[in-house]
């Protein structure tokens, strides 16, 4: 089984640590972002562009900007007019943390279904639960738990990645997909939140 | 006046009845050596965070001091079978043990700590 983590964010760390921890962790592809393309011979490597977008407007400036230069898009959520703006754009890859700082899931039933048509994956991300305590990662995991079920219900993909901004916040696949479990998913729908679903995106931009 | 007990325990259970469990080969990157007082304890503390009171119970997780190795940082761990992904992700949420950064990587799952030793080297007594 391929395990691909599409969202590691280079920062200060060197990408070199996160290559050779990605590989010990059993991932056989990660996307770095916010950093140069990078070749390894040990695992796959993709470039991302993270997008924080303030509006609509600067979404559609912004993807175009980046799309034809990197092999996956992720979009930062939270507003509710970008989520949609998101979801309806099919230059999009993945659309992260659309509940963050919201008191619900910041996507409705429209927005999974154009989700859906459109082949915009929604991701979970692991940061934002490792970094919340107590009340606040209560609240998350709810919210996350929502996602997953209504995405099940609308065949919308779901991607779980590690959104990690140094190597000490990577985790190994099965240990995200046991997210997914302990919020109501089986073992093989969770295994391809980080196999299947992100191998399904590459494709689509291949194609 | 403490009633004295006898020295008999209950029967071993029969094998039908018994609680069926798993074993949980782990390893810890960090970045320093990590005593296994402190780990035992962060294992702990992540289940109890992450499931509650009932949720560690139904877990019922061992951590046996025998079966984890300072030098290598790997060790087995036993839980319940229907509790596993719980517990990992329970482990997948412990970033910190002590004042040092850590990541648990869980090699693998296995039924015996026969299995366990042969396929992930851990958990031997040769190993400490």
């Amino acid at each position: 089984m391929a395990y691909l983590d599409l969202c590691v964010n280079v920062g200060e760390e060197k990408p070199e640590n996160l290559i050779a921890l990605a590989k010990q962790l059993g991932f056989s592809g990660i996307c770095l972002t916010g950093g140069q393309k990078i070749v390894s011979d040990e695992i796959k490597i993709c470039k991302g562009a993270e997008i924080k977008a303030p509006s609509v407007s600067s979404l559609s400036r912004s993807v175009d900007a980046v799309r034809n230069n990197h092999d996956v898009v992720i979009v930062r959520g939270g507003d509710y007019l970008v989520n949609r703006a998101a979801c309806e754009n099919s230059r999009i890859d993945i659309l992260i943390h659309p509940e963050k700082d919201r008191n619900d899931i910041g996507l409705d039933e429209y927005c999974f279904q154009q989700a859906a048509k459109n082949k915009v994956a929604i991701g979970i991300s692991f940061h934002q639960i490792l970094e919340s305590t107590k009340k606040t990662r209560a609240h998350r995991l709810s919210h996350i738990a929502t996602i997953l079920r209504l995405a099940k219900k609308f065949k919308t993909l779901v991607v779980i990645c590690s959104d990690a901004n140094s190597k000490w916040e990577m985790r190994a696949p099965r240990e995200l997909a046991a997210i997914a479990v302990s919020l109501g998913y089986t073992i093989d729908e969770a295994d391809k939140l980080v196999s299947t679903n992100a191998e399904t995106l590459l494709q689509k931009r291949k194609k | 006046m403490t009633e004295k007990r006898s020295e008999k325990k209950p029967n071993i259970l029969s094998p039908t009845l018994r609680a069926k469990k798993r074993y949980i080969a782990y390893e810890i990157i960090s970045e320093r050596e990590i005593a296994f007082e402190e780990l035992v304890q962060a294992f702990w503390f992540a289940c109890m965070q992450f499931l509650g009171e009932v949720g560690t119970a139904k877990a019922s997780l061992w951590i046996p001091k025998d079966l984890y190795n300072t030098g290598s940082h790997r060790g087995l761990m036993k839980c319940a079978h229907t509790e596993v992904e719980n517990v990992r992700a329970s482990l997948a949420l412990l970033d910190r043990i002590g004042d040092s950064r850590v990541i648990v990587n869980v090699l693998g799952v296995t039924g015996t700590m026969k299995s366990a030793r042969s396929r992930y080297g851990v958990g031997g007594k040769e190993e400490n």
